[in-house]
């Protein structure tokens, strides 16, 4: 007892009648509070059943709580900043009344109702044999909303109020009933109780101590009741980090969660503890990756570091169980019907997957909407501002029409259904292992590609350290994704090209049409445009002709384009996020097209010469130029283990070939206007559509300048292309030229874009004509939409029907197939297979393993001529010896084979050779020959580099940073 | 007012106007610019040349008195190994020199290095006269006038100069047509050993036949060795067939024999149509068609034969050198002379455009040239086997006649230049001894010098 006023309540208090001559002493914890304090002190003092004795422990306030704190109570136990609730409680019990039978536990920030107490001892009295009652927390300061109503823990530590995020009170919860625990703000415990127990768990000093204090109770056959009638208004100043203290520090969510641990360990069965333990952590590493997934760094280190934590003081831990095992009278079950349902988290992280796909999706204000906002702000009177007047009524959905009726109603989407399912049937070679034209076929085994990817000495021809092409690693995760195939993930990519490119044409060309104008584009031009678009690839030949990198990226270039787009967005997180979106995007299609990154730096060049003659300011700050150089780095860096040793083993000629089989098809003048490739591909009349309608789209004014930006794009390509056209690339085999398919994509891709930003001119400037030349114009634009329509419509059909492509099951490849069989069993089992005749010359080629297979001709294409062996090929060839065969020998051949039509001189001086034995062949125009000597054994052997292997790692984790970073950004309010 | 706002609003547009200009053209023109054309190296490629670094003459049996004479038309001495694969021996060769050694069985003379480019060896027999030049394997060769009967037959050898096995295949065309003998069809000769197929056993047949053998597999040097049985006659006379490489529409051959006896040709005809021939006899002074010999029709596939004796000892074919046959499609020849009961095989030569070598026999020696397709001079030198010039003559040559040269009987290398074009030589060998007999042995083109293809990596 101390101070005059709390005397004069005491003798005020016993003066007045007490139905049950019970004595509250209430025990108020404050550290910083001045902002609530006065609030708080008012509510205590007007409390209807007032309280006969106040005990305020302040530990080491800087404000002025202790001034205002002793005017109201008295003298204030000081206690050192570091201590903890618990122990400010003991220190505070201390000083109680000892004929105090119940304990109100008070913070600074809970501001009680005035007819809170009287509530809570009324309910004491109908229920006595509660032993801890807890009131209704109301938020402060809006007063409404119910923050708890007792609490209780889920099996993965959270905490569980049972209630939705700011509800309000409407009495819906207004029983008084049993709970697990209560908060500690307006804890009315019975003091006997209180001392039995123990008081607080010392090793929780700020969060969590209410719920394990409670699950002990419950443990000790005590009951706890929720009071929903007396009300208190709490501020969760230390949760929601306005108040930070020593012990707390800035990671709340640290305490918080070892907190929670902590209690689930200590006060869980005996039987469930190794299994709890193995849960919680599983649980935890979980909860670790989701918050990385989402970029929350901070979070994720501190949940790995409160398991930590806990794992490293089993001796506590352990003491603690001890000490709660020797109180436990209540049966399990009874203290388990209090903790929350076992289905609980589960349905928590279906929620949070749900949130995050929400997230990802519900993307409903693109860019162009963000920008007007942003221009709308800063000029209401501007044009951005004014909303378009939507007056399409299918444009609103009904109210209650569900998906199926709405899908079936819209003439644009079960066309483009329907436009799916046909470019599915066309793709139907693609189905099951399919090879020919440039595609190798596929190996059986995922782990081929694996080894391919990750070794640095490849058993190769003669044995090589050219490294695997780039676009190897992603189609190998593909491959892992589905089920460990390699013909599955080929056939999905040349399957699914088309309909994914025609997804990312219309995103692309949506959110392009509505930068133009907020009205966007008509959907049937954006159907049209996206249609015409997807099907370059089918169109041009490359799909016919297997070249799988070509399909890849003209399925990916609009996804890209999309990703581009965001570098004009108003807010600069979400530049930044384009940037890394758009940057592993541009990774993956230039490990599909490597020529890419070229047409990107160079576009980004121009575009930044242009702006800097335009608009230079905005093109100098940081904010603006980073974004685009962040994109153009990003392949650099993840594409590191391809183009660094290629450089460096002179195989540098792989940067700027397309892959896939050489001879690629050569594309001249006409092609890339036409988006052919070479010979194959739809009829080139077909083609000239994109071209002639993006001329036509020049002539609009409104649209001009979107349309020349397009058509900046398609000037790049084709300078691009002109300027690769005049190299020419030595390689061992075959000379060519580097490969311009990308260029030819993406010079249809800006004629698209253009043609359909024109038709939005078009379809704009109808108004604005003079009556005399309407009718020409109606004209025009019809014809303009019939060649726009009917381009993609007869580009669909000749690849469904009429097509010839070069893709089959299989190939023959006209070695016997026991030698293949043979040569399948290790690398020196080689097989050197020598084509031509003695007037035109001879090509060879080793063959090892199971043949050239996808991801191993881009690294034969480019291996140096190994000089030593074609001068033994020629010496074989020539003027056998024996000592040739020998040499062949140690080089890993096991069979010479001339495959039909063999050249007669070639073959008779072949038999003449001793060590050469002649071997059958079922074609009797195709020879073969044995050599007979023993199989070298170290021909697969090469050095390890240890450069790939570090760039391999840099790769990898370049890869989950950047994915991660890429991820959206999830709007997450804090979940109490 | 309104003139300078539309004027300003004009050259406001102007960039754009420029730019909706200058992009299409730039792009349309770098477009149609860009040829993606290139010459990909992967176009024919001719083989270079190099000098021979093995050679192989395969010389056939010998029924008694057989010797391998060996010569070199380089310029550097060596070893040569004369013998069979596995079993052979070391012959010392040197320029203008003959190295003989007496072998009756099939040998193999194989050279390597320096010596191996201009390698030549011939094989004597006896007791009559027969002189062959050994030949290179060849995967093509025809044997014109073979007998497979009582009076006249003869055994095809087929010898495998390698380690490896080789498999040849025999087409046998009659004086009635093809005659189908699966019995030569795919003959496996095993590495290092010699097939000696009796024809008169294997294709038993009194008519004529032509041989033609080619190779399938491997390497197979083919020879005939023709027997001659007369009637009255004590022993019958022996003589190698010479091949000959290719049928063709002009046919020179040189080497007709003095002495009383049948004078045969024979001609055959492989291919699939009906063939007219024309014969001319070539002198010293014409090469003229002679009266009264019409001209010959050889039926697809088969063989013709003409008895030539009549018009060989007649006034006109005083002082013939040889026959000229000329002929609508390639056809192959073989004069077969029976003279003093010697058999002398004269079989159309090939063309010599350089300078060719043969090792030869003692005995009187002729040089017949003829064939020549323009002016040109012909040189020819002999040596004695120890390398001593006994004959040194030069001659000027032309397409309407022929040439014979005397030379020392001494002279046992014969060398043989052509300047200026190409000729169809041979050489009459007529022995001195006692026994007698002749031989004509054609000259060859020397392989100096092999094809090396061209090799690249190639794509997979």
């Amino acid at each position: 007892m101390s101070g005059v006023q709390v005397g004069d309540e005491v003798v005020a208090a016993a003066a007045r009648p007490d139905p049950h001559g019970e004595i509250v002493a209430a025990i108020l914890v404050s550290h910083d509070g001045a902002r609530w304090l006065p609030a708080v002190i008012e509510g205590l003092q007007t409390q209807t059943r007032p309280l006969d004795q106040v005990v305020v422990v302040d530990t080491t306030s800087r404000d002025e709580s202790p001034a205002l704190l002793e005017a109201a109570f008295g003298p204030v136990r000081t206690a050192p900043g570091s201590t903890g609730y618990p122990v400010a409680v003991r220190l505070g019990l201390e000083q109680v009344d000892p004929r105090a039978s119940w304990i109100w536990l008070l913070h600074d920030d809970a501001n009680p109702d005035p007819g809170a107490l009287e509530a809570l001892l009324a309910a004491a009295a109908d229920h006595p044999e509660a032993s801890i009652l807890g009131p209704k927390l109301r938020e402060w300061p809006s007063l409404r909303r119910l923050l708890e109503l007792g609490v209780t823990i889920s099996g993965t530590g959270r905490r569980e109020t049972g209630l939705e995020r700011g509800e309000y009170d409407q009495g819906q919860h207004d029983d008084v009933r049993r709970v697990l625990a209560v908060n500690t703000a307006g804890m009315l415990v019975r003091r006997d109780v209180l001392e039995q127990l123990g008081g607080f768990d010392e090793q929780l000093p700020v969060f969590g101590n209410d719920l394990d204090f409670g699950w002990r109770a419950a443990a000790a056959g005590h009951q706890t009741l929720i009071v929903p009638q007396a009300v208190v208004f709490h501020a969760e100043a230390a949760h929601r980090g306005v108040r930070t203290t020593p012990l707390t520090g800035r990671h709340t969510h640290y305490q918080e969660r070892r907190a929670a641990l902590y209690t689930l360990v200590v006060n869980g069965r005996a039987r469930a503890l190794p299994l709890q333990i193995v849960r919680l952590t599983l649980g935890t590493l979980l909860r670790v990756l989701g918050f990385l997934l989402v970029r929350s760094v901070g979070e994720a280190l501190d949940e790995l570091a409160a398991l930590v934590s806990l794992m490293s003081s089993p001796r506590q831990v352990l003491a603690a169980r001890r000490e709660r095992q020797g109180r436990v009278t209540a049966s399990p079950q009874q203290v388990r019907r209090l903790l929350a349902p076992a289905w609980l988290p589960y349905r928590h992280g279906l929620d949070a997957l749900s949130d995050l796909a929400a997230a990802a999706t519900n993307q409903a204000a693109d860019v162009a909407e963000r920008r007007r906002a942003v221009a709308a702000e800063l000029d209401p009177a501007s044009f951005a501002a004014r909303r378009p007047v939507v007056t399409d009524d299918d444009e609103m959905p009904e109210a209650d029409s569900g998906l199926v009726a709405r899908f079936l109603t819209n003439p644009v989407a079960v066309l483009m259904a329907l436009l799916v399912v046909v470019a599915v049937v066309a793709a139907r070679p693609a189905f099951g292992p399919v090879s020919g034209g440039g595609l190798s076929p596929a190996p059986d085994s995922v782990w081929s590609w694996w080894r391919l990817h990750l070794e640095s000495w490849h058993p190769l021809g003669a044995g090589t350290d050219v490294p695997a092409p780039a676009y190897l690693l992603p189609l190998t995760l593909l491959a892992t994704l589905l089920g460990a195939s390699p013909t599955a993930a080929v056939s999905a990519v040349l399957v699914a090209a088309v309909p994914v490119g025609l997804w990312g044409a219309w995103r692309f060309l949506r959110v392009a049409g509505r930068l133009v104008s907020p009205r966007g584009t008509p959907r049937w031009m954006l159907l049209a445009g996206s249609a015409t678009y997807a099907l370059v690839p089918a169109g041009s030949g490359a799909w016919g002709d297997g070249r799988l990198g070509t399909v890849a990226s003209a399925a990916l270039l609009p996804w890209l384009a999309h990703a581009a787009l965001g570098f004009a967005d108003p807010d600069g997180d979400r530049r930044r996020r384009a940037a890394w979106r758009a940057g592993l995007l541009l990774t993956v299609v230039t490990a599909a097209t490597p020529v890419a990154w070229l047409f990107a730096l160079v576009l980004g060049a121009v575009v930044t010469a242009a702006g800097l003659a335009i608009v230079p300011g905005a093109v100098r700050t940081r904010s603006t130029w980073s974004p685009p150089a962040t994109a153009l780095l990003v392949p650099v860096v993840l594409l590191l283990p391809w183009w660094l040793p290629a450089v460096l083993r002179d195989s540098a000629e792989s940067l700027l070939l397309d892959t896939g089989r050489l001879p690629a098809p050569t594309v001249d003048g006409l092609d890339l206007l036409a988006g052919r490739l070479g010979d194959l591909g739809a009829p080139v009349w077909i083609g000239v559509a994109p071209l002639l309608l993006a001329l036509v789209a020049l002539v609009p004014r409104a649209t001009r300048i979107p349309v020349l930006v397009c058509w900046i794009a398609a000037t790049v390509a084709a300078v691009l292309a002109l300027a690769l056209s005049a190299t020419t690339l030595d390689l061992a085999a075959i000379s060519v030229a580097p490969g311009v398919s990308f260029l030819v994509v993406a010079l249809q891709g800006a004629l698209v874009a253009a043609a359909v930003l024109g038709g939005m001119g078009v379809a704009a400037a109808r108004s604005s004509v003079h009556r005399r030349s309407r009718q020409p114009v109606l004209v025009a634009a019809v014809v303009l939409a019939a060649i726009g329509a009917l381009a993609p419509l007869l580009t669909l059909g000749w690849w469904a029907v009429g097509s010839d492509d070069d893709l089959a099951g299989s190939e023959d490849s006209g070695i016997p197939a026991y030698m293949v069989q043979r040569s399948e069993l290790g690398p020196a089992h080689g097989i050197l297979v020598v084509r031509g005749d003695v007037e035109t010359g001879l090509t060879y080629v080793v063959r090892r393993g199971d043949g050239i297979t996808l991801g191993e001709d881009e690294i034969l294409d480019t291996v140096t001529e190994d000089r030593d062996f074609t001068a033994q090929v020629r010496a074989l060839a020539s003027r056998p010896t024996p000592s040739v065969v020998d040499t062949l020998a140690d080089a890993g051949i096991e069979y010479v084979v001339l495959p039909a039509p063999a050249d007669g001189d070639v073959a008779a001086s072949l038999d003449a050779t001793g060590g050469l034995v002649q071997a059958s062949a079922e074609d009797r125009a195709t020879r073969a020959w044995q050599i007979n000597r023993e199989l070298a054994d170290d021909v697969a052997d090469g050095p390890r580099s240890w450069l790939r292997l570090v760039l391999l790692l840099v790769q990898g984790l370049g890869i989950v940073v950047v994915v991660v970073l890429c991820a959206p950004t999830a709007d997450r309010s804090r979940s109490r | 007012m309104s003139r300078s706002r539309s004027l300003s609003v004009r050259s406001a547009l102007a960039p754009t106007v420029v730019l909706a200009v200058l992009l299409p053209v730039l792009t349309v023109g770098a477009a149609l610019l860009a040829d993606g054309q290139v010459d990909d190296g992967r176009g024919a490629r001719s083989p270079a040349t190099a000098d021979l670094e093995s050679t192989t003459l395969v010389c056939p049996t010998a029924r008694t008195d057989g010797r391998i004479l060996v010569a070199t038309d380089g310029d550097q001495p060596g070893a040569v190994s004369v013998g069979r694969v596995d079993d052979s021996d070391d012959l010392q060769v040197a320029p203008d020199e003959i190295a003989e050694t007496d072998a009756d069985g099939a040998r193999l003379v194989r050279a390597d290095g320096a010596l191996a480019p201009g390698l030549v060896a011939g094989r004597s027999a006896g007791p009559r006269l027969s002189a062959y030049d050994c030949p290179v394997t060849s995967s093509d060769q025809w044997f014109t006038g073979v007998g497979a009967g009582a009076t006249h037959t003869s055994v095809l050898e087929l010898t495998n100069p390698d380690t490896g096995p080789a498999v040849a295949s025999v087409t046998v065309y009659s004086q009635s047509g093809p005659v189908s003998t699966p019995r030569l069809r795919g003959i496996a000769v095993a590495g290092g050993s010699t097939v000696r197929l009796d024809l008169a056993t294997v294709v038993p047949r009194r008519e004529e036949l032509a041989l033609h053998v080619t190779s399938d597999r491997g390497r197979v040097a083919a020879a005939v060795l023709d027997t001659y049985d007369e009637l009255g006659r004590p022993e019958p006379t022996t003589e190698f067939l010479p091949a000959q490489a290719d049928p063709s529409s002009s046919n020179v051959l040189l080497g007709v024999p003095t002495g009383p006896g049948k004078r045969t040709l024979v001609l055959a005809n492989g291919g699939p149509d009906v063939v007219r021939v024309d014969l001319e006899l070539v002198t010293e002074q014409s090469v003229f068609a002679p009266a009264g010999v019409r001209e010959l029709a050889v039926d697809p596939g088969s063989v013709k034969v003409l008895a030539l004796q009549k018009l060989l000892s007649s006034k006109p074919a005083d002082g013939a050198i040889g026959l000229a046959l000329t002929s609508s499609a390639p056809i192959t020849a073989t004069l077969r002379s029976f003279a003093d009961g010697d058999l002398v095989q004269t079989v159309a030569g090939a063309r010599v455009a350089g300078e060719t070598l043969l090792a030869l026999p003692e005995g009187d020696k002729r040089l017949l040239v003829a064939g020549a397709r323009g002016i040109g001079v012909v040189s020819v030198v002999g040596f004695t086997a120890d390398g001593e010039e006994v004959s040194r003559r030069r001659v000027e040559i032309g397409p309407d006649r022929g040439v014979s040269l005397r030379l020392s009987s001494r002279a046992q290398l014969v060398r043989v230049v052509p300047e200026r074009t190409s000729v169809v030589a041979s050489v009459i060998v007529t022995a001195t001894g006692r026994s007698g007999g002749a031989a004509v042995v054609p000259l060859r083109e020397l392989v100096r010098q092999g094809l090396v293809p061209d090799v690249r990596p190639g794509l997979s």
